[in-house]
């Protein structure tokens, strides 16, 4: 019963004319920003957090999350049309919605696409009303060792399941650790690895290393090629867009197992959407009585995995909102852009700002609306917006990153460290070192140093605290168990690909 | 891709042992029996040399690499340098000739190499980019860019 007033506290706040016009603009954007391949929803959401900087951190939270779940479903507009994915979370999406775009079908996709993402988003942001608040009370009795290890095991699990390699997601995370530590030392008032460059000493600021990580490095990455791929522009229109009744409702198990499994991985510190939408695509293939027909424009292969990571980028806030621990790559450059407006998400953001933390989830109950209503009414603009030439595109998001970055603190340093992780990131890409532990690291290093050091402290310089006191030992093992799990799997792996060979 | 992935943990290996290093040398491990601004540091340190040393066993280990994995064209290279340099180019002008004129002429220049042989589409894209970026930035979110010597 008080979730709900909460959450209604929150509505009036969501709803507030500015508010509905954010979310809205948000949703838009992040559809636009996902329909252009290869810019995901963490380029999107970095790209813009400058524009944010001066607005009311509701609004801007607000704003974000809409860009957030916007470029989730935006992801499967260039699925579909180019079958080339926006985000890779629509990768599963185009195996059935391009077919059916090829058949001429493109408006029942993405009508498919946009009610699913809608069921699975709504789904998901259910249960993050009810379960955040109870995992953050439960957090509030946390200590310093409890904290510490809660970030310990919020930077392995991310290691270990960003990307191919948990050894290369561990080398991004010490790279990450490493640049956290520039700056003054607040205990001695040290500064360290300075150099003497005095605007260091307020140590590497998260926003410069983001856009450069997520916006140069996407456009570097985009400058291979000009070409987008062969777009199938035939039928989509208003006219072309809903597939009949009783086939879409059809969908309903699909679904529901989609959102399901989505959320429950979305929860799941590093597994992300797209590890979601690939689960949700198997287990409804393997449900289908038809499974033939995927692959070659089946529904079902759209409504599944649209449900699974739009229920997956939900549940990726419960652990942000309610431990301060980011699940992905977008929702760590979320917590970046938290603490830049002075908040901190944790349990004790829903103690002491209940406010911001209700209106944050009852905004995403609207934009959820907005974004079923927005897709269907705007799908010819989104169209449009993949005809935009890569030669307009490209330089544009580097003035917009650049200037963004600039913006921030008026200071030209930040824009030469934009552009050195812009490199960075490239390179990262290439060698398929997953940048998003890197980006965990650095926003939670001095977090992680202050909390070791108080640890260290009342035990009088025992490490035996983190393993003494029952829940930092429960974390620390699960902090071990998500590290070395996925690495006996790589291990297995590749030698059963020995093997067979 | 080997001798990449080589040099990178090299990199990272000596990045690692630097961290130890100062550590031990340059600040503190423990002050007044706490941990100092030396302590995290040496730990960082360890744990980056361990996965530089992994990262390179693994890749001394490994047999296949992905083909083609950098792009082999001299244009892509070409596109690839210009954009960054371009992006350098225009952050140093900034100061000099002010955001709107830098800004314009970064998008002019680089949509012309990139492609676009039409000047009225370059001036448009060019002029429309800075108005778009003055009016976001300094009329609507009231942040100050640099206006250079021409004053705008």
């Amino acid at each position: 019963m008080e979730t709900l007033q909460l959450l209604l506290q929150g509505l009036s706040t969501a709803l507030t004319p500015i508010n509905v016009l954010m979310a809205t603009i948000g949703v838009i954007l992040g559809a636009i920003i996902g329909a252009l391949p290869g810019i995901g929803s963490a380029t999107g959401v970095a790209v813009l957090l400058p524009i944010t900087y001066g607005m009311n951190p509701i609004t801007a939270v607000i704003l974000l999350a809409g860009v957030y779940y916007g470029a989730m479903y935006g992801g499967s507009i260039s699925a579909i049309l180019i079958n080339a994915p926006g985000d890779p979370a629509a990768v599963m999406t185009s195996l059935d919605g391009h077919p059916l775009a090829q058949q001429g079908r493109a408006g029942h996709a993405f009508t498919v696409a946009s009610g699913s993402s809608f069921i699975g988003g709504t789904f998901g942001i259910i249960m993050l009303t009810f379960l955040a608040p109870s995992l953050a009370r439960w957090a509030l009795n946390f200590g310093p060792p409890e904290y510490f290890a809660l970030m310990v095991m919020g930077l392995t699990t991310l290691t270990g399941l960003a990307g191919d390699s948990p050894i290369k997601g561990l080398i991004s995370t010490f790279f990450g650790l490493m640049l956290a530590m520039v700056g003054l030392d607040i205990v001695s008032g040290v500064g360290r690895y300075t150099y003497g460059v005095l605007e260091l000493l307020d140590g590497i600021d998260f926003l410069p290393v983001v856009m450069g990580l997520f916006g140069v490095a996407e456009v570097l990455a985009g400058m291979e090629s000009m070409a987008y791929g062969e777009m199938i522009t035939s039928k989509v229109g208003l006219r072309n867009m809903f597939p009949k009744a009783r086939e879409f409702f059809s969908l309903w198990k699909a679904w529901i197992r989609g959102a399901i499994i989505g959320f429950a991985i979305g929860v799941l510190p590093g597994a992300g959407a797209t590890m979601a939408s690939f689960m949700a695509y198997a287990t409804e293939k393997n449900f289908s009585r038809t499974p033939q027909r995927f692959g070659k424009g089946h529904l079902p292969g759209v409504a599944a995995p649209e449900a699974a990571n739009n229920a997956a980028s939900a549940g990726a806030m419960v652990p942000l909102l309610a431990l301060g621990i980011p699940g992905s790559a977008t929702t760590a450059v979320l917590l970046g852009a938290f603490m830049m407006y002075g908040l901190r998400p944790g349990p004790l953001l829903f103690a002491q700002r209940p406010d911001f933390a209700w209106a944050a989830i009852a905004s995403m109950y609207v934009g959820n609306i907005l974004l079923a209503i927005m897709i269907i009414v705007f799908i010819p603009l989104f169209v449009r917006v993949l005809l935009t030439p890569k030669n307009i595109l490209m330089p544009l998001i580097i003035v917009i990153t650049l200037v963004g970055t600039f913006s921030i603190r008026n200071n030209l340093i930040d824009v030469w460290i934009a552009l050195i992780f812009g490199v960075i990131g490239y390179l990262f890409k290439k060698l398929k070192i997953p940048a998003a532990p890197l980006v965990l690291a650095l926003v939670l290093g001095p977090l992680a140093e202050k909390t070791m050091r108080l640890s260290l402290m009342l035990s009088q310089g025992s490490f035996s605290i983190f393993f003494t006191r029952p829940i930092a030992l429960v974390l620390m093992i699960a902090a071990f168990a998500a590290l070395v799990i996925p690495i006996i799997i790589q291990l297995r792996a590749s030698r059963s690909v020995k093997n067979g060979s | 891709m080997k001798k990449a992935e080589i040099i990178t943990a090299l990199i990272f290996l000596a990045l690692g042992v630097y961290f130890i290093t100062t550590s031990y040398t340059t600040y503190q491990y423990l002050l007044d029996n706490k941990p100092g601004p030396g302590f995290l540091p040496r730990y960082i340190g360890w744990g980056m040399v361990t996965s530089a040393a992994l990262y390179l066993m693994s890749t001394l280990r490994q047999t296949s690499f992905p083909k083609n994995w950098f792009p082999t064209d001299r244009a892509a290279h070409l596109r690839i340098l210009t954009i960054i340099s371009g992006g350098l180019a225009m952050t140093l002008l900034l100061d000099i000739l002010g955001t709107f004129l830098s800004v314009a002429l970064f998008m002019g220049i680089l949509t012309w190499y990139l492609g676009n042989r039409s000047i009225l589409a370059i001036i448009g894209v060019a002029i429309g980019t800075s108005l778009v970026v003055q009016f976001i930035f300094i009329k609507w979110l009231m942040i100050p860019l640099p206006s250079g010597i021409l004053g705008f």
